[in-house]
């Protein structure tokens, strides 16, 4: 059930003059979400970039390994083998073409067959209501949680093993956040691997079977997310405990009804 | 590498101005003394470029020529930066009626082909050096206008033009201090990019025998000279034309290059860190 | 869209009405006076009897905007009256020459579009390469050098020493060659340098790198993706390009001594011959006008983001 889909062993990159990414060693397993936890420039973003073999030219490789199901990268294994969803998805399509073309490209591209009534249902499985017209309509017609949804679907459509979150959902509203966040974890379900980039706390909480978290390039802290409140997790994580709880400790006194069983 | 190519820039733009300012000092010979009896004298120490078909020295005319060339395309943009500050700056200030009436003059302007404008204009005007001065102002003053308006308008709206006036600056100071500064100077960014291109068009107008007229020491006038005499001496066409295109290609050079260190600036203030690399 | 079109369509006419006022003031302004324009024209002395009748008889002495309903009345009808020089009816001489004019210009447009589209995409793919080097010298010297000056160059290249090209005249089809390349070269450099530097923007937009790591294949979002979006800009800069080829025909015709307007043009604007230049007025910029009509459409059609008012 939990086989080892990557596997990442040592990992050291960086510039000429700059090392970004100190020994990051961690595995990612199917039919589990990691959230890769860390403030900006913590090197989480330059990792999943290792990941997908998409380093900036700059940036180099510099030691360690990566194996993809036991095998070094190919270019095909993107998108058939992971797939990634990315923020700010207003901009991450298209203007100039439909969105059913970009979704049908895709998919093409990776061998992968594009029938419309397929993708409707997969439209419809992440929760968007006439999926005929999102096909139809172009990316500036639609809000961000939509294309967020779009984006999903297509890492869905291409049942890649492996799919890597930068982010969903940083640009959202909190209604739009916990919508995203119960999509990736329906992800689960279909015994995805799932990577995602955070930096919220709240988030990782939230979604995560494990957390990395990343400091200054290094992996400091690596744990299930159950163990969050472990005494020995490491100072930064504690940081990031003890900020986050000092913003969500009070207690809203609402009545919130038929949501209250949620909460 | 990059120093090198500045300093190669620099040093031509240095010796077109030089040559342009004291034409009459590096000039071995007065470009208009004709010798119908040393007509097409070849290359040699007498003279550097040999002499034309009336027996002008032809480097002596090239000297003067740099000058004909840098007056009147400074001339012409001159007029041009002045004509589009003022209608732009009044139609970015004042907005409103006064901002659309300015406004649809300028569309009129830009509806007409620039080159045919500064045909009709010279239609109109009479032909002449300084008629196809106003001529190609006239038909290039517009779309500067509608620049520099949109340069006030999006300054005008920026964080620290608000806090000034928060701070109690007075209208004429936030002008002069935070908005002139930043028209003028991509203002002038697109004048350097355009100085070649008009320089280009009065070559164009000289040649049609429109602008500057014929004994004048002018490139556009030299290569229309030297047009019939193109099969037994090509020379007297290249020089006059080799001098053109080097100093449009210098001034479209340093227009780029000041473009370019502008348009890095203007990145470093709005550098936003994202994901997306360049591949 | 047809909404669009007809929108557009109808804005022609105000444009022109505004464009013919402009052109009938401005000479009307000018330091000449019509009537000394005519007579000297028609090489009778501008004696004070003669512009008096002169001025009659061009209607010249009617108040300024009966003068100017009158013209546009005829011009709406074509007739834009009898060139000075000539005597002839200004709108037929022209339409003599015209159509020459429209033939070199739209044919140094394909030119410029066969040659700077894939040349600048070229210099944007391989950036950095011999091949974006060379393209990039192509483009800085064909935006440097005078038009009329290559043109002579090639003469001397092609007619003179090879005697491959006849140097002037239109009387064979190998006529046509010199003359549409020394007009296209300024617009196709200019449109190199802005299709690659369009193409490169869009090379590294957030999408293609979202399709990139999708698996989609480079060529593919090349040549779909990233060449449909970077022709927008390019669409438009050869609109406004029709108007530089429009206007450097005139130059070119000269230079090749082609029977297009461009002769007769220069020596009714060294005659003051008004009703020619109103005329010609009228007809480049109503042509310029409706090919930017149509380039505006194709924009539209192409771009959903003004289709769906975005």
């Amino acid at each position: 059930m939990c086989e080892k889909l990557i596997s990442i062993n040592n990992l050291s990159a960086g510039t000429e003059n700059h090392q970004i990414l100190h020994n990051i060693s961690f595995d990612i397993k199917s039919g589990e979400i990691i959230c890769l936890l860390g403030q900006s420039g913590s090197g989480k973003t330059m990792t999943a970039l290792s990941i997908l073999n998409m380093l900036p030219l700059n940036v180099i490789q510099t030691s360690g390994t990566i194996l993809y199901n036991h095998t070094p990268f190919d270019e095909s294994m993107r998108g058939s083998f992971i797939s990634m969803i990315m923020q700010a998805p207003a901009s991450c399509f298209d203007s100039v073409f439909t969105i059913g073309a970009q979704f049908k490209d895709i998919l093409t591209s990776n061998n992968k067959e594009y029938s419309e009534n397929k993708v409707c249902s997969i439209l419809e499985k992440v929760e968007l209501n006439n999926p005929k017209d999102i096909l139809n309509s172009y990316p500036f017609q639609l809000s961000g949680g939509m294309l967020q949804r779009v984006m999903i679907a297509i890492a869905l459509s291409l049942d890649s093993k492996v799919i890597i979150a930068d982010e969903p959902t940083s640009d959202l509203d909190t209604a739009g956040q916990k919508e995203i966040i119960e999509l990736i974890l329906n992800l689960k379900k279909e015994n995805k691997a799932v990577l995602m980039i955070t930096h919220n706390l709240a988030v990782a909480k939230s979604c995560a079977d494990k957390i990395a978290v990343m400091s200054n390039g290094r992996l400091v802290d690596f744990f299930d997310t159950h163990e969050l409140s472990d005494k020995n997790r490491h100072e930064y994580t504690k940081k990031l405990i003890y900020a986050n709880s000092m913003l969500c400790s009070s207690k809203w006194n609402i009545d919130l009804g038929e949501y209250n069983a949620e909460m | 590498m990059k120093d090198k190519e500045l300093i190669i820039l620099f040093s031509l733009l240095a010796i077109i101005i030089l040559s342009a300012l004291f034409a009459p000092i590096i000039a071995p010979y007065n470009p208009y003394d004709a010798d119908l009896t040393n007509k097409f004298a070849p290359a040699g120490i007498q003279h550097i470029l040999g002499t034309d078909h009336l027996g002008r020295d032809v480097f002596s005319r090239i000297i003067y020529g740099t000058r004909m060339s840098l007056i009147s395309v400074l001339a012409t943009i001159l007029i041009v930066l002045i004509l589009s500050l003022i209608v732009g700056s009044i139609a970015g200030f004042r907005g409103g009626l006064f901002d659309s009436i300015l406004m649809r003059i300028c569309d009129v302007f830009l509806t007409f082909p620039t080159f045919i404008l500064a045909l009709f204009f010279i239609g109109v005007l009479g032909v002449g050096l300084i008629n196809v001065i106003i001529a190609i102002a006239l038909t290039h003053w517009a779309w500067y206008a509608r620049i520099v308006r949109s340069i006030v308008l999006e300054t005008k709206q920026k964080n620290y033009v608000t806090a000034a006036k928060c701070l109690g600056s007075s209208r004429f100071k936030i002008v002069l201090k935070h908005i002139m500064p930043k028209v003028l100077s991509q203002v002038i960014i697109l004048a350097t990019l355009d100085l070649g291109h008009m320089m280009l068009h009065v070559a164009g107008l000289s040649f049609l025998g429109l602008g500057v007229q014929a004994p004048t020491a002018e490139w556009g006038v030299m290569i229309n000279d030297a047009a019939p005499y193109i099969r037994e001496h090509p020379e007297l066409m290249l020089y006059p034309g080799i001098c053109i295109f080097i100093t449009v290609a210098v001034f479209n050079s340093i227009g780029e290059k000041l473009k370019d260190k502008y348009e890095k600036t203007q990145d470093f203030n709005s550098n936003e860190s994202e994901i997306c690399v360049k591949n | 869209m047809i909404k669009y079109i007809v929108k557009r369509l109808l804005l022609i006419i105000p444009i022109m009405l505004a464009v013919s006022f402009i052109v009938f003031t401005v000479l009307r302004l000018g330091p000449v006076d019509p009537a000394q324009a005519y007579l000297l024209n028609s090489r009778i002395p501008p004696t004070e009897e003669a512009l008096k009748v002169t001025r009659a008889e061009l209607g010249l002495d009617k108040p300024f905007f009966t003068q100017y309903a009158l013209w546009l009345k005829g011009a709406v009808k074509l007739d834009f009256g009898l060139s000075y020089m000539t005597k002839r009816d200004a709108f037929g001489d022209l339409m003599y020459y015209f159509p020459t004019t429209l033939k070199i210009t739209f044919l140094a447009m394909i030119i410029v579009i066969i040659v700077s589209i894939p040349l600048g995409i070229l210099g944007a793919v391989k950036k950095d390469s011999t091949a974006d080097k060379l393209v990039k010298l192509f483009s800085f010297i064909g935006v440097s050098t005078p038009s009329f000056w290559f043109g002579f160059l090639l003469i001397y290249v092609f007619s003179l020493k090879l005697n491959i090209l006849p140097p002037f005249g239109l009387d064979s089809i190998s006529s046509w060659i010199m003359p549409v390349l020394t007009l296209g070269l300024m617009s196709s450099a200019i449109n190199t340098r802005i299709t690659r530097t369009s193409f490169l923007e869009h090379i590294n937009n957030r999408s293609v790198w979202y399709f990139k790591v999708n698996g989609m294949k480079r060529h593919s979002i090349m040549g779909k993706y990233v060449l449909k979006n970077s022709m927008l800009p390019v669409i438009t800069s050869l609109g406004m390009h029709f108007g530089e080829l429009i206007g450097g025909a005139v130059v070119v015709e000269v230079l090749f001594a082609l029977p297009g307007v461009g002769r007769y043009v220069v020596s009714s604007i060294t005659n003051h011959d008004y009703p020619v230049i109103q005329c010609f007025m009228i007809l480049m910029t109503g042509v310029f006008i409706i090919v930017n009509l149509i380039i505006d459409i194709i924009y539209v059609y192409l771009n959903p983001k003004i289709k769906y008012g975005a």
